[in-house]
């Protein structure tokens, strides 16, 4: 559609700078609290269950699921709308995981020191290299969906809009660690909650589903079809997706082990009870597109165009473009920063201390972890500038993520492994998941990887196996 | 100038065509963009290459447009400038799902895959709580 920014491009600055500047005043004065590097990486590992909840449950509200399950329902229909949400399986299974976690490796720090006790150093370095290059495609998508819905609500040009979004989350994480990451969490899983369920309401009052479902049968009747291909594939690539996701990636290990030991289980639960709804809720919007007459030049921005759509509808004027600005910066902001966070917390203890062998003193640790940090960042922008289709970028990752599935279930529970196998798995896994992906399906990716290496991670429980080193003692 | 403004514009799609050009989305998904108009354009789409069954899918100042959800079948696309501009060049789109044998081995793959996953998790859980 040709874009009549909603809110003119200095209000659209002045929101994102305002709401920047709070998360930075926050970041600060919880920042404080950081005086150790394992107070700033691990927030003292003593994060209770309403911040636990909140800041699993706003991390996983990323701009994938406010821009990409829009994107899902409006291009696959019912079925693209449950797929994204069997994402929230992965935070639900990993509440069992999360009190395993805890008991094998109580002064864990990141996912890196798990995979190097458990696989050695070459496991290890296939971990490092798949979690850094799916964290640097996640922190991509996520600056992309954020240059692209300043530029549709405030008409912001794409790279300022991209640029601005990424200093923001950098500035208020670089002052203070997982405390302000988690804090500021809080706060927006409250806006990004209180935000969708008056969109949705709104949506719902001046949406006739009836008239919905008639248009849909008529003009799209792929969307409702039980048998729609690509939608199918969706449903099962996108839980083993979120499966690799969250079962491997640092952003989930640290905040494991920033809870107190009993609450890490309830609250991964929990946040994946609450998250759930949320991008059924993001993709009946878009559903609404054709009903509306919305025409959709770009399904990466369903989403907010027919949000925007309906509240204008609704008499919001210009205050619809706010509401969806806010409600839209609050789940990348609660993502980058998580994100930004936990990779650097990688690069710094795994790469910089394990690879490297440097010994980082209290007094060099907060200088390094700010140039990892800005380095991450740097990347991601570089990266960003692309302008990338998001929901290709995102599931291009697939295949390598969730080819750690098994490897992380195998070494959490069983006694006994041939490594070098489950190793292999990995890699097999990676290959196979990219060839499916490009040659097959986009919606194969992750599901060829995750079969290809739990193939080989149950051969590895019984050829050549040997007993693993009984962490719990 | 005069005679390019009063040319009927063209529509095509960023789908890339197969090896005997013709142009397929596996998904029920087509992109549309269409340029050489001069002011609003209806975008019409019909299943008869006659356009005998049309049916207006789009009238506005836009110059493209995301269509999903399409089922199985050719599709005839045409654009022109409203209210009385001549037609485009009709372009045509199959739609053709991937094919129910490979569907349903990556299904029972993907099912299998993921019932083993979660029935790992519970029972390692149960086993070592």
């Amino acid at each position: 559609m040709i874009l009549a920014s909603s809110i003119p491009a200095s209000t659209a600055w002045a929101i994102v700078t305002g709401l920047g500047v709070l998360w930075v005043i926050l970041g600060v004065w919880w920042g404080r609290k950081a005086k150790t590097s394992e107070g700033f990486m691990l927030a003292g590992r003593n994060v209770g269950i309403s911040l636990g909840a909140a800041t699993a449950m706003a991390t996983w509200v990323t701009s994938n699921t406010t821009m990409v399950a829009p994107l899902l329902a409006y291009e696959k229909g019912v079925w693209g709308m449950l797929a994204y949400a069997s994402a929230s399986f992965g935070l639900l299974l990993f509440a069992p995981l999360a009190f395993r976690i805890r008991r094998l490796l109580p002064r864990g720090v990141t996912a890196g020191d798990f995979f190097r006790l458990r696989y050695g150093r070459v496991g290890w370095a296939v971990f490092l290299i798949i979690t850094l290059v799916y964290s640097i495609t996640w922190l991509v998508t996520m600056a992309i969906a954020g240059g692209k819905l300043l530029e549709t609500i405030g008409g912001i040009e794409y790279v300022q809009g991209m640029s601005l979004i990424l200093v923001v989350c950098v500035l208020y994480t670089l002052f203070g660690g997982l405390y302000a990451v988690i804090g500021t969490d809080f706060i927006q899983s409250l806006i990004i909650l209180a935000g969708i369920v008056f969109i949705g309401v709104e949506v719902l009052d001046h949406v006739d589903v009836p008239s919905v479902h008639a248009h849909l049968v008529k003009e799209q009747p792929a969307l409702l079809s039980v048998m729609m291909p690509a939608a199918l594939l969706a449903i099962f690539n996108n839980m083993l997706f979120g499966f690799g996701e969250v079962m491997h990636n640092n952003v989930w290990w640290s905040r494991a082990f920033a809870m107190r030991e009993k609450v890490a289980p309830k609250a991964f639960f929990l946040s994946g009870v609450l998250w759930f709804p949320i991008p059924i809720a993001a993709g009946f919007v878009a559903l609404c597109a054709g009903p509306l007459g919305v025409n959709v030049t770009d399904p990466g921005k369903v989403g907010p165009e027919v949000a925007e759509h309906v509240l204008g509808l609704a008499g919001f004027g210009q205050f619809a473009g706010v509401i969806i600005l806010v409600v839209l910066f609050c789940s990348m902001a609660s993502s980058i920063d998580s994100l930004l966070a936990a990779t650097s917390d990688l690069l710094v203890r795994d790469i910089y201390e394990g690879v490297f062998k440097q010994h980082l003193d209290p007094e060099k640790f907060r200088p390094v972890s700010a140039t990892a940090i800005i380095v991450v960042s740097v990347i991601a922008w570089s990266l960003a500038l692309s302008g990338w289709n998001i929901d290709l970028v995102l599931f291009s990752a697939g295949a390598l993520v969730a080819s750690l599935v098994w490897p992380v279930i195998a070494g959490l529970f069983w006694k006994r492994l041939n490594a070098p196998l489950v190793i292999a798995g990995i890699i097999a896994g990676c290959a196979g998941g990219l060839w499916a992906y490009f040659e097959i399906q986009t919606y194969t990716g992750a599901l060829v990887g995750a079969a290809v290496s739990m193939v080989f991670t149950i051969a590895a429980r019984w050829v050549g196996a040997k007993p693993l080193r009984d962490l719990e003692s | 100038m005069l005679a390019t403004a009063n040319a009927a514009p063209t529509v095509t799609s960023d789908i890339k065509p197969d090896a005997e050009g013709k142009l397929t989305s596996d998904d029920g998904t087509i992109d549309l963009v269409w340029t050489g108009g001069h002011g609003p354009c209806e975008l019409q789409q019909a299943r008869d290459e006659s356009f005998a069954d049309a049916r207006s899918r789009y009238e506005g100042e836009d110059t493209e447009t995301v269509l999903t959800g399409l089922a199985d079948g050719v599709y005839h696309f045409r654009v022109r400038e409203v209210p009385s501009g001549g037609w485009s060049e009709p372009l045509v789109v199959n739609v053709e799902s991937m094919n129910r044998g490979t569907l349903f081995l990556l299904l029972g793959t993907g099912a299998f895959v993921a019932v083993s996953t979660i029935g790992s998790i519970l029972y390692g859980y149960h086993k070592n709580r």
